[in-house]
């Protein structure tokens, strides 16, 4: 299989490693690299760049009808708020998209340590082409038609994990980080059933699943994010707190509350202090706890 | 126009029903037993269904009877016998020649036959000559692009439908546009008058039972009209399925003959056939009143909540109010607008008018990636297609909205359905339209300031590209002529002036206001 991947950080570092050992046809570009001629030599593309890039790098890669373009990329649209593949679909003639994410970490996956991953697309075909392309003995490929999920996943788990490095920064103490956990998940769940998507994908590899993986990572950059706004310092354009942006403004459209993601927006942004974001989500209103 | 020699020599009805049994055929291959039975038992519920509420001829019930032995008997070969017995009576009951005689015939003497009609009120204008056909109904959009397409594929038309007389419009327009003739699905009722028989069959109709509610007969239409595009005549069929009830741009389509296309394009392109290529043309057919409005919207506010799929007992089976409808409403200047979308092709790519598609950025691009494998064979996959459909389906609703044409009446029953809404703001549409009688007034002045609004919107969005217009300059105008439009047929008044006040039927301007539902102009419900 032809392979493409775009990207030079470290998902697409490990997305080429795995595709070159899978036994595919590889070739790596970065933004500054031929993607016209990456694209015309490859049938399935890994786009593996950040999210406010994503249309600079559509309009020079140009996918076409016979591309299967697969994005490592997290969030939502920065532009927009939208689906990232959206984007894919409304820019190019590229029809047959898919997301891969999920709890496997580039350095762990570079490192051949066990690890599992969740492609999603329309498209059956897309997904079993990605199997195809990275499986080995070392990482399991698993498929869903729950494009939407997955995306939503990918974009609120580091919401999340920056909600629990606050916490953590704040001092609050391990059971405010199985608050957060399950209280995220939750809203999440709330956000995804507004959008169209399966709830329950939240809960699987691309939701809790990598949440998990994010939580036990001293390390893990959205938790360093947390505990920095929790030490007063603001992050409005750190990737995380744009997409918390976009998904509060999709939730609002909705009637969705989404008092967490909210929470770490309004202290990244200054708009209000960390004892009073906490203050105000200890002291919401009592409810049930499948609302 | 160089005529489509396919057209010319119509098939054998024989070979059309052969056609269609084979195709039946290559399907129930791949079903089970349990999967075969259950095929045949929806065909005989449901027929059964149609004889005890519309009747059945001999031969029909004889077939359907025959397949519930063929169940009980259980052996595989004696069921496949008897769906085919079926599928063949259907192709034989669709099918029906064009003959391209009566076609030349038809054009020639239909512009006449119209004029005569509409203007036998006003004989000195009979007498002067001044009567042109071409001024009352508008064909606007892709005509040019849409003419050059059909020299390089089959054109596969799918209009909104308001009304029974789109059809006869809709051939009309494609006429005087200079297109080669279309083939369609009509009523088969129609087909029970001798006269209206041997015109609509050989004009290109084809029967539609949509009292056959069964998979067998869906399945043997969808084939049909695969097998009229590899035929590669130019087919229309309205993908709403039926008369949009409440006076909605369509929204969602039936996906089923939709992915026809694509079915037929495919199947061209394994077999190396002869420009195989469908392109989709959205159309959208706008009009100033609707014949059957009353009727089509107190059937969408029923109090069951349940619109019939069938109407046969509206204006248009009324041939007086036709008639009446034809003088007073299409008689008048563009009183009629058909606009031709931009062409797609059956994935909802844009294409040029040598028929490459098009990426958003506007460069061609080989549409045969989508469906060929990494070796260039086409691979068939049900799910992808039906991926597939779906897209074309959401750019067709988009070029719907784009491409509809808000006219008077839209506009002002919009306006008017706004503030009386407003005054009643805890009722939703259905409990609107049961105000009582002396409270269905409205200030004449907050219609026309609403008005204003309205109309500056539309000219908005029209600047941008994101709807058509043909609406005059002023509000007081707006209203003015779309009060005299309304006046000129209904039976119901929509709008009377009282004083200061307008008075309204909310059934008939609920059904004109949603034309323009959708364009973010703030509308209660």
């Amino acid at each position: 299989m032809k392979i493409g991947v775009v990207g030079r950080g470290p998902w697409g570092n490990a997305l080429a490693t795995l595709a070159t050992a899978a036994g595919g046809q590889v070739r790596q570009g970065g933004r500054d690299s031929d993607l016209t001629a990456l694209s015309a030599e490859a049938d399935l593309l890994f786009v593996a760049t950040p999210s406010p890039v994503l249309r600079d790098v559509l309009s020079a890669l140009r996918p076409g009808p016979r591309h299967r373009v697969i994005l490592a990329t997290r969030g939502l649209d920065p532009q927009r708020g939208g689906w990232l593949s959206d984007v894919v679909v409304e820019h190019t003639a590229a029809v047959r998209v898919g997301v891969v994410a999920g709890p496997a970490l580039p350095a762990d996956l570079q490192a051949g340590l066990p690890c599992a991953l969740v492609v999603a697309s329309a498209f059956d075909e897309v997904c079993r082409a990605v199997q195809e392309a990275l499986l080995s003995q070392r990482l399991r490929i698993y498929q869903t038609n729950d494009l939407h999920g997955i995306q939503l996943a990918g974009a609120m788990v580091p919401v999340l994990a920056a909600a629990v490095g606050l916490a953590d920064g704040a001092g609050l103490g391990a059971a405010a980080r199985g608050l957060v956990v399950a209280r995220g998940l939750a809203e999440a769940r709330r956000l995804a059933r507004g959008l169209g998507a399966d709830p329950s994908t939240l809960q699987g590899l691309a939701g809790l699943g990598d949440l998990a993986s994010a939580l036990s990572r001293d390390d893990h950059p959205d938790i360093l994010l947390g505990r920095a706004l929790a030490r007063g310092e603001l992050a409005p354009d750190a990737e995380t707190c744009r997409t918390a942006a976009a998904a509060i403004a999709q939730a609002e459209r909705l009637g969705v509350e989404l008092p967490l993601t909210a929470a770490v927006h309004g202290v990244a942004t200054g708009q209000v202090g960390v004892s009073a974001a906490v203050q105000d989500l200890m002291t919401r209103a009592p409810r049930r706890t499948e609302d | 126009m160089a005529d489509r020699p396919s057209i010319l020599r119509p098939p054998r009805p024989d070979d059309v029903a052969a056609a269609l049994v084979a195709r039946h055929r290559a399907r129930v291959e791949r079903l089970d037993d349990r999967a075969l039975v259950e095929l045949l038992e929806d065909t005989i519920y449901h027929e059964h269904h149609r004889f005890e509420e519309y009747g059945g001829s001999d031969a029909e019930q004889r077939l359907v009877d025959q397949a519930t032995r063929a169940v009980l008997d259980g052996h595989r070969h004696v069921m496949e016998a008897s769906g085919e017995a079926i599928v063949r009576a259907y192709g034989l009951e669709v099918y029906r020649p064009f003959s391209h005689t009566a076609f030349k015939l038809a054009t020639r003497i239909l512009p006449g036959a119209l004029t005569r009609l509409v203007t036998a009120t006003d004989p000195p204008r009979l007498l002067t000559g001044d009567f042109d056909p071409s001024r009352r109904l508008k064909v606007q959009g892709a005509v040019d692009h849409v003419r050059a397409l059909a020299q390089h594929g089959t054109i596969l038309l799918v209009p909104t439908h308001l009304s029974n007389l789109d059809s006869p419009l809709l051939g009309f327009a494609l006429h005087m546009a200079g297109l080669p003739p279309f083939t369609y699905g009509a009523g088969l009722n129609l087909f029970d008058n001798p006269i209206m028989d041997f015109w609509l069959s050989r004009l290109g109709a084809y029967t539609v039972d949509r009292r056959k509610r069964n998979r067998l007969y869906k399945d043997s239409l969808k084939d049909y009209s695969v097998d009229v595009l590899r035929r590669r005549c130019h087919q229309i069929f309205f993908p709403g399925g039926t008369r949009s009830r409440s006076g909605l741009v369509e929204k969602s389509l039936k996906k089923g003959l939709l992915g026809t296309g694509l079915t037929a394009w495919q199947e061209g392109l394994r077999d190396g056939a002869d420009r195989p290529d469908v392109f989709v043309v959205p159309c959208t057919i706008s009009m100033h009143l609707v014949l059957e409005a009353e009727s089509l919207v107190d059937d969408a506010m029923a109090r069951n909540g349940r619109s019939r799929f069938i109407i046969d007992d509206d204006e248009f089976s009324r041939p007086r109010d036709v008639v009446s409808f034809t003088r007073q409403v299409l008689n008048l200047d563009e009183s009629v607008f058909v606009t031709l979308c931009e062409p797609m092709d059956v994935i909802g790519n844009p294409v040029d008018r040598q028929g490459r598609s098009l990426d958003p950025g506007g460069n061609p691009v080989d549409r045969r990636d989508y469906v060929r494998d990494a070796h260039g064979n086409v691979r068939s996959d049900p799910q992808r297609d039906r991926i597939f459909t779906q897209r074309l389906s959401e750019r067709m609703v988009q070029a719907y909205h784009r491409d509809n044409v808000v006219l008077s009446t839209h506009a002002a029953a919009f306006a008017t359905w706004q503030v009386f809404a407003g005054r009643h703001p805890n009722r939703d549409p259905y409990r609107l339209v049961r105000v009582d009688p002396q409270r269905r007034m409205v200030p004449l002045d907050e219609v026309l300031a609403e008005l204003e609004r309205v109309v500056a919107h539309v000219k908005r969005l029209s600047d941008a590209g994101r709807v058509r217009h043909g609406l005059a300059n002023t509000a007081e105008t707006v209203l003015a002529q779309a009060m005299r439009h309304f006046d000129s047929f209904h039976t119901r008044r929509a709008l009377a002036p009282v004083d200061r006040f307008l008075q309204l039927d909310p059934r008939l301007i609920y059904y004109y206001r949603n034309r323009l539902v959708g364009y973010g102009l703030g509308e209660h419900r």
